[in-house]
């Protein structure tokens, strides 16, 4: 199945200048593969009680929004990157990416997750959940950080589902700009691995973009969080598919991506196909869920 | 009812009182030192730590009056009991959860009077329309009000043939004079109200000395007070400027920050005003102690975050246009204080906000986002009656009351 591209920009929702040179790194990375240009978006955030919220989104743009004017014009880029800058508005950062996403029509979109202290309900953080749900492209989050110095080897570990055409491309897109290879993993679990490796595979050869080489591996375990670690230790990044859809987020979000990232210390980037959000049960779940 | 459901009752009424006064000391206090931590007259931590204790004290000793129009003002007939207590703070909690969730505006004035109408009415209540009516004309000439004094204060600060040696000063006798009419509930009246004035306990404690209906001693006091603040502030933004706008700018806040306590805890506390006095014995300032815990609490655990996110709109607004909004915020809330009624203290520096912005020209709002403000201003109310109404006839019914 050949996955349709959007030929618009990769957007990247910026929260803080750390993270700028690593997301816009992968994002330019990823839109080398199609015709687009990078656009790094933050958003200026109006809460329900604050009373700038009452001004127009031009007003807040021109006149309060100076810290993420700030950002953006801090923010250092790539030398070999096209970038585009924008300071949206809007009532958290996540209903203003989703905006972006929907006003755009982007080819994808790269987020940062930092692991943070406290403990909430949320599998990677608010917005980052939020996006995963409902964000109508393909999303990358990157735990930022932790970049890899150089980049030799990505390791793309398949298990099957919707998600690794979407994982494959961004694992195609860091190789050939890196001149890295790639490899494809699958732990034995109940004798699939063969058939996730070749689908792998196929789906590496059918992005559409250079050829980059391609490896192969499967290894027998009954922990494959434990496995998928160990195996990632040999690479520079792990671009993870996110699970399969499920019923309800944290299974979306996914356990063993989670416990993947709290266990290593590669740039490890989470990716999730667009086509999984939508449709009437999903939003049917969405309204249940609101 | 039994005695067990009776104190089960009690202690979810007060549990869900004190986090209702966290969540309004960490939400509703931030703007009055965002922009003395705009300006870099305070930190942001000693400013939290500020709000806190003015806060807290503001609720102590003006908490009062708004305590008890929530509580009993609001409905004729009936006195509200601990289930309805419960019920009617669960609403209005439920509506500010709503709110922080969503992102929309839900001022928690709007949502705990429409609860307390609601679950009111349900008991067997009468309509204090009396009441109704002065709350409705009081919350009508906010935006106007609140607006204007912004405009004014702005464009004041604004001219050019008034230094700011002589404006400021000028806004800072204002203030000075107003704060010797607040009403405070520790000062002892001679007239014997449960709240009295610097001004007021003063005249009344001398001989009386009225010219043509006005209290002469009042008027005198309140001129001292005025002179002196002037003063005050004269000697300082003649010293320097910058440094006479930063005091004043600490001034302010902290009487904001003081009106606001008084202003915002009577939201939290006015539900148990029944239970607590009537039922318990309490004495009001037990109840107003509760209340001014809880947005001590909230003020030093929640605002720092929210006054770090807020200072910088405030720097960007301006000193002028953040004065502008704030002087009236500090006059509309102790005029609130006064005649003991409910009001979203957000609501009134949104529109000092937009009136001080029209003093210099357009103040670049989205007439869309208004009218969706005011939409959901009035959904809060309406829809908290209903849901308060409702809520306890099934609570009613459930446990068989």
């Amino acid at each position: 199945m050949h996955h349709p591209t959007s030929d618009g920009p990769v957007l990247v929702g910026i929260e803080s200048l750390d993270d700028v040179q690593q997301l816009a790194r992968t994002a330019g990375d990823i839109a080398s593969l199609g015709a687009g240009a990078v656009r790094l978006v933050t958003v200026a955030v109006k809460q329900s009680d604050s009373p700038f919220r009452v001004f127009s989104d031009e007003t807040i743009v021109n006149e309060f929004a100076d810290s993420s004017h700030e950002l953006l014009d801090r923010a250092t880029t790539p030398a070999d990157v096209d970038v585009e800058r924008d300071v949206l508005v809007a009532r958290s950062a996540a209903r203003g990416l989703l905006a972006a996403v929907r006003e755009t029509d982007p080819a994808a979109l790269v987020v940062g997750w930092r692991a943070q202290e406290r403990r909430t309900d949320a599998v990677f953080g608010t917005t980052v959940d939020a996006l995963v749900e409902r964000a109508p492209c393909d999303l990358y989050v990157e735990r930022v950080g932790q970049e890899a110095n150089g980049v030799e080897s990505v390791l793309l570990p398949v298990a099957g589902g919707p998600h690794v055409e979407t994982a494959a491309r961004a694992a195609v897109a860091i190789a050939a700009r890196n001149d890295a290879r790639v490899f494809v993993f699958s732990v034995e679990t109940s004798g699939d691995a063969a058939a996730f490796v070749a689908e792998g595979r196929e789906a590496l050869a059918d992005v559409d973009g250079p050829e980059v080489p391609v490896e192969t591996t499967v290894r027998e375990s009954d922990d494959v969080t434990g496995a998928v670690v160990d195996e990632a230790a040999a690479h520079d990044v792990v671009v993870l598919g996110a699970t399969r859809k499920g019923p309800l987020r944290r299974k979306l979000a996914g356990s063993v991506p989670r416990r993947v990232v709290d266990r290593t210390d590669r740039t490890v980037i989470l990716a999730r196909n667009g086509d999984v959000v939508g449709g009437p049960l999903h939003d049917l779940g969405r309204l249940l869920r609101r | 009812m039994t005695g067990l459901v009776f104190w089960v009752l009690v202690g979810l009424a007060t549990v869900t009182s004190f986090a209702t006064a966290w969540a309004l000391g960490a939400n509703s206090n931030s703007p009055p030192f965002a922009p003395a931590i705009g300006a870099n007259a305070v930190s942001t931590m000693r400013a939290a730590f500020l709000i806190g204790i003015l806060a807290a004290l503001g609720a102590l000793t003006q908490g009062g009056s708004i305590s008890e129009t929530v509580g009993s003002g609001l409905i004729d007939g009936v006195a509200f009991t601990s289930l309805a207590a419960t019920t009617g703070l669960l609403t209005a909690t439920a509506f500010m959860a709503f709110g922080v969730y969503t992102g929309y505006p839900v001022p928690a004035a709007f949502a705990t009077t429409g609860a307390m109408v609601g679950v009111g009415l349900s008991l067997g209540g009468a309509p204090a329309f009396e009441t109704y009516r002065r709350i409705a004309m009081f919350w009508a000439l906010v935006p106007p009000v609140s607006g204007g004094l912004a405009y004014l204060t702005a464009k004041l600060l604004r001219r050019d043939d008034i230094p700011e040696t002589v404006a400021i000063p000028l806004l800072a006798s204002v203030v000075g004079g107003i704060v010797a009419n607040i009403q405070l509930s520790i000062i002892p009246s001679p007239t014997g109200a449960a709240q009295e004035s610097v001004a007021g306990f003063l005249s009344g404690s001398v001989p009386s000395l009225t010219v043509a209906g006005v209290d002469v001693v009042t008027v005198v006091v309140t001129l001292l007070f005025a002179a002196l603040s002037f003063q005050f502030i004269r000697r300082r933004t003649q010293a320097s400027i910058d440094k006479g706008i930063k005091t004043f700018l600490v001034v302010l806040g902290s009487v904001v920050a003081f009106s606001s306590g008084g202003s915002q805890v009577g939201l939290a506390t006015g539900p148990l005003e029944n239970l607590y006095r009537a039922e318990l014995g309490l004495p009001a300032i037990g109840l107003l102690t509760l209340g001014a815990t809880g947005i001590l609490l909230g003020a030093w655990m929640g605002a720092p975050r929210l006054l770090q996110a807020t200072s910088r709109e405030y720097a960007q607004l301006g000193i002028r246009r953040s004065i502008a909004a704030l002087v009236p915020g500090f006059v509309i809330a102790q005029l609130a204080i006064t005649l003991g009624i409910p009001i979203s203290f957000n609501n009134i520096i949104i529109s000092g906000v937009i009136g001080g912005g029209l003093a210099g020209g357009s103040a670049g709002v989205s007439r869309r986002k208004i009218a969706m403000t005011l939409g959901f201003w009035f959904f809060t109310l309406g829809v908290s009656i209903v849901v308060g109404f409702g809520l306890y006839r099934l609570f009613a019914t459930v446990l068989g009351a």
